[in-house]
């Protein structure tokens, strides 16, 4: 028996292998891997740098993770995306100390972030059953750059862009065959959406909704729906109830948990924390109807700002979604859309004597010409082009239908909240949206043609067809690996310039550290005292008497009057003053430190004191003098 | 081309028979077909006045002319006329000389410009005159059709060999993504390379025709609409390919007989149709084809209808017809609505992308045309849609089998 068990099992694993499918989505993972570890391993981007400075991790997830791995539950809250990211990386932290911590969660973020891009490309292939469309969508997200950075870069919305990805897989699932382990996935997965980020809390809850008659419905809009299987399907609209309800469960059920500890139960039966945005929703009033001030806000405002003032702005919205937040995030935007478009062309092309879109596909028509009244559209041909290309989309492909339906909430929000709040981080949802479009547009234009021509999926044919899919997935892997390469051999190169720069320093010495390197690894080679981000607020200081993390640089130097009078008092206790910044072909000048709070700031020469052989121009710095002027 | 401005208030002269002023100044394209001087007398009565004009470009004499003309005391534009100079020369630097011949009877001002607008200086009998002294000189060129061509060929790398190139490739692009698209059919007698050629003649001819628009135009090579025009070729390329596979699918999807005409049309003259329809409507047709093309295009109308008669059966009647075609139309015009729109300039950036070295992505925008000339499109198509939707509803509650099924 345990023999038999045992061959069974190798044969599935063999036939695993062997499948396409299997390795196509094994290629993008390894593919993705190694061109997401590239920016780590360069830290244009890490768990402890966020790639542009705004610092806002660490008073907010990293402080609650420490915190929370302590065993301070009052951590966790819903508001700060505390209910997901941050007990995950307190796991991390726990396991491995704070060190190893950061850098194990580092490579976790990688590996995260790269799992986005087999699920999105599985999600196309489910959804059509044609591997082109999955490699497309999956190479789209993988050159995605803000699904890159903040996959990585240590803030919370990376894990947003994973639960969306699984949301949508999850889905595509429960469309293929909707079981009840299936749709308990799903529920899990919008779950996981609801509580990992504020802004989708209510989108995800519209979805689970959605996604009960749409499910319910499948056969209608997906053509690869499968049968229940042998039970009787006479449970109608009832089979696929138990999304909305596992999603409600599971999001009452852990917000009432939290409520428990005390943590956001301020109101509503300790539900308060779904409904206690009162600041946004204040400063949304006031922002949208400048007659009422912060103070005299009213709930039924927010309802009448939605319904009344928000209307007329869509199309101004619009055109900032669209230009600031698609346009100018995905590489080649508008060959994108000629792409979807020729797709969507070839698929009617293959109706051939019944081209036109559906009755509820025209629904887009009079949508895309309302926009189109607006002088934002006609002003814009990108933008006018965004509204037809998608219309074109969803008149002619039910998928696209549905998938329009299930993100056009969150879409909404986003729209609402333009003026205020919404980034490219919040957004990139919504990239990801066209990024599935477009892979099942030209998927199912494939599987047009295909079937047209009576393609099989056997011998040559087979071969001819999956050639340049591998052919494609091997170039994303060399490049993957031509990156990390370059990438590893750079820190190599840094490790070095560190190694000799600590025979430069004595047991005295204060080395100031640009936010791009790993703090750890410079205290480790060089044994300096390190100022982590000394422009950037000294965020971390390490030295003997200091933990991995948690004492900033304001904390350690204490209050002086300015910088030059640290710097002096430092120098007369003998310390030296030395700064360390990746290489980047030349010396800096002078820095603008940022370690204690005065202003306005002073900047200070950078002196040369012993060249660095192994790259010509590069020296040991250490901080001089301030120079004449002065910045804020 | 730059070019100053006479100012009739000062002339370089007098210049008596003999007497010669030679003014430099920068081509900015190719095909120069002529220069036009403004030129004087002090006689009340107009005078017969020949000047020699040479013009370099360094020391090579490009052109040498008489040029005879009647002046007299008010100011009278002479243009010198000289076979085109193709060569490129845009961005050299000529030199014009005009010398007063010896059977002038009367010595000549020649109108100058005291805005600089040239290069250098004009000189009279080898003397300079001050720096911002220029002789008024107004390039002139006679340009259309095919001398466009001409002179897009020589813009090209390659010349017309590159011309001829980007024309089949663009035609290779079209014409056989479009047949990998539809399945061949085993009673197409034409070979690939008949079509080819076929499909690059209709291609040049749909050129010449659009740029004919274009006569009115000085440089219409360095014109966007010029370059439209190659889009309206690939379109109009495609569309005439297009309706002939068209016309295969119906064969193999509606399974309803062509008739012996048809068939025959089919196989024999679909490309000459086209073909001679469009010389028809260039008014060449006479003279190309002559009696023969006459009676192709009387088998071709009589086919086209025959061909109309069936697609018609198989959409299920005229309206469904018009609404499918209608249907095309806009896809067409979606299509160039998104290829302009690639071939114009960068959006506005309304968010930055603080880990992009440029801030931004590469929206894949060529910047070949201004956004004024690209914004109609999405306008057009959005209207066709329209059309297109109301058309269908319309259908849909007047005709109680539409659609029909694919």
């Amino acid at each position: 028996m345990t023999m038999s068990l045992s061959t069974s099992r190798a044969a599935r694993i063999g036939i695993a292998l062997k499948s396409p499918l299997g390795l196509v989505l094994l290629s993008l993972f390894l593919a993705t891997f190694l061109l997401r570890t590239a920016p780590f391993v360069r830290l244009d981007y890490a768990a402890w740098w966020d790639g542009a400075g705004w610092g806002y991790a660490d008073p907010v997830w990293i402080f609650k993770a420490l915190r929370l791995a302590e065993g301070e539950f009052d951590q966790l809250h819903f508001r700060s995306e505390g209910l997901m990211f941050v007990p995950m990386q307190a796991v991390f932290f726990k396991l491995f100390g704070i060190e190893l911590g950061f850098r194990v969660w580092a490579w976790f973020l990688v590996a995260t972030s790269a799992l986005v891009v087999p699920i999105a490309a599985h999600t196309v292939y489910l959804a059509t059953g044609r591997l082109l469309g999955a490699i497309l969508t999956g190479s789209l997200v993988i050159f995605d750059p803000v699904a890159a950075w903040f996959g990585l870069n240590g803030w919370s919305d990376g894990q947003t862009v994973l639960a969306v990805a699984l949301a949508g897989w999850t889905f595509m699932l429960c469309a293929r065959q909707s079981t009840l382990s299936r749709q308990a996935l799903l529920a899990v997965a919008l779950s996981i959406l609801a509580l990992g980020h504020a802004t989708w809390t209510y989108p995800a809850f519209a979805w689970a909704l959605l996604a009960w008659p749409m499910l319910a419905l499948r056969e209608r809009w997906f053509p690869r729906a499968q049968p229940h299987g042998t039970r009787p399907s006479s449970f109608g609209w009832a089979r696929t109830l138990p999304i909305p309800t596992l999603f409600l469960l599971i999001v009452l059920l852990s917000i009432l948990g939290i409520s428990t500890l005390d943590n956001e139960a301020d109101q509503a039966g300790g539900l308060g924390t779904l409904f206690g945005d009162t600041n946004n929703q204040r400063a949304l009033v006031v922002t949208y109807d400048r007659s009422i001030t912060w103070d005299e806000w009213e709930t039924s405002d927010s309802l009448r700002v939605i319904l009344t003032i928000f209307p007329p702005q869509i199309p101004n919205m619009l055109k900032t979604l669209v230009l600031g937040h698609l346009g100018n995030v995905i590489p080649l935007y508008r060959w994108l859309l000629l792409v979807i478009t020729l797709a969507v062309f070839v698929i009617a092309l293959s109706r051939w004597r019944s081209p036109l879109p559906s009755p509820i596909g025209l629904l887009a028509v009079p949508v895309v010409a309302i926009l189109f009244l607006s002088q934002q559209a006609l002003d814009e041909p990108t933008l006018a082009m965004t509204y037809l290309v998608l219309a074109l989309a969803f008149m002619y492909i039910p998928i696209v239908r549905v998938l329009t339906l299930l993100f056009l909430p969150f879409i909404g929000l986003m729209l609402l909240f333009i003026p205020l709040l919404t980034q490219p981080r919040h957004t990139d949802a919504i990239v990801y949206y066209v990024f599935l479009v477009a892979g099942i547009s030209v998927s199912l234009a494939f599987d047009s043609v295909a079937n047209f021509r009576n393609w099989s999926l056997t011998g040559e044919t087979k071969a001819f067809q999956l050639f340049p899919v591998f052919a494609a997935l091997a170039l994303l892997v060399a490049m993957g690996v031509t990156q990390t390469v370059d990438a590893v051999e750079d820190r190599r190169s840094e490790a070095q310039y560190l190694g000799w720069l600590s025979t430069q320093l004595d047991d005295k010495s204060i080395l100031l550290t640009d936010p791009d390197v790993d703090p750890w690894e410079v205290r480790a080679i060089t044994g300096a005292t390190v100022v982590y981000d000394a422009q950037g607020g000294g965020r971390v200081v390490l030295s003997d008497d200091t933990p991995a993390w948690g004492v900033t640089a304001s904390m350690y130097f204490g209050t002086p009057d300015s910088s030059t009078a640290l710097f002096e008092e430092l120098r007369s206790r003998g310390h030296t003053l030395w700064y360390y910044s990746p290489w980047d072909g030349a010396d800096p000048d002078s820095i603008l430190p940022n370690i204690i709070a005065e202003d306005p700031r002073l900047e200070f020469r950078l002196v040369p004191s012993a060249g660095y052989l192994e790259q010509p121009g590069r020296s040991a710095l250490q901080v001089g003098p301030p120079v004449t002027k002065t910045s804020n | 081309m730059s070019h100053s401005g006479p100012e009739p208030i000062f002339a370089i002269g007098p210049l008596p028979a003999g007497g010669s002023v030679e003014q430099e100044l920068d081509a900015e394209s190719s095909y120069l077909t002529g220069l036009e001087v403004f030129v004087r007398t002090d006689s009340d009565d107009d005078v017969p006045v020949t000047l020699v004009m040479r013009l370099r470009q360094g020391r090579t004499l490009l052109r040498e002319g008489r040029l005879a003309a009647r002046v007299g005391s008010v100011i009278t534009s002479v243009r010198w006329d000289f076979t085109p100079i193709i060569p490129q020369i845009d961005g050299k630097r000529l030199s014009l000389q005009i010398v007063v011949a010896e059977s002038a009877q009367a010595p000549i001002y020649v109108m100058a410009s005291l805005t600089d607008m040239l290069p250098g200086s004009a000189i009279t009998n080898g003397i300079p005159t001050g720096d911002h002294i220029d002789v008024t000189i107004r390039p002139w060129r006679a340009i259309q059709r095919l001398d466009i061509l001409r002179v897009a060929a020589s813009e090209l790398p390659g010349g017309w060999l590159g011309l001829v190139a980007s024309a089949s490739i663009l035609t290779v692009v079209v014409a056989y993504s479009i047949t990998w698209l539809i399945p061949a059919n085993q009673r197409r007698s034409l070979s690939r390379g008949a079509r080819f050629i076929a499909a690059l003649i209709v291609a040049v001819l749909v050129m010449v025709l659009a740029l004919h628009d274009l006569e009115s135009s000085i440089l219409p090579e360095l014109d966007a609409a010029y370059w439209e025009a190659w889009i309206k070729f690939v379109g109009l390329l495609g569309a005439v390919l297009l309706l002939f596979k068209a016309g295969v699918l119906i064969f193999n999807l509606s399974k309803i007989g062509w008739g012996r005409l048809g068939r025959y049309w089919l196989r024999q003259y679909q490309f000459l149709q086209t073909v001679a329809s469009l010389a028809l409507r260039i008014g060449l047709a006479g003279r190309l084809l002559g009696r023969t093309a006459k009676n192709i295009v009387l088998i071709a109308m009589h086919d086209v209808y025959d061909s109309y008669i069936t697609i018609r059966q198989s959409f299920g009647g005229n309206r469904e017809l018009l609404l499918a075609s209608a249907t095309f139309v806009a896809f067409g015009l979606s299509l160039i609505a998104i290829v302009a729109n690639i071939m114009e300039g960068p959006s506005a950036t309304y968010v930055s992308i603080a880990v992009l070295e440029d801030l931004t992505s590469f929206e894949g925008n060529l910047d070949i045309l201004h956004r004024g000339q690209t914004l109609p499109f999405p306008k057009y198509a959005g209207i066709a849609w329209l059309l297109v939707a109301v058309g269908s509803l319309w259908l849909r509650l007047t005709r109680p089998n539409f659609p029909p099924s694919p």
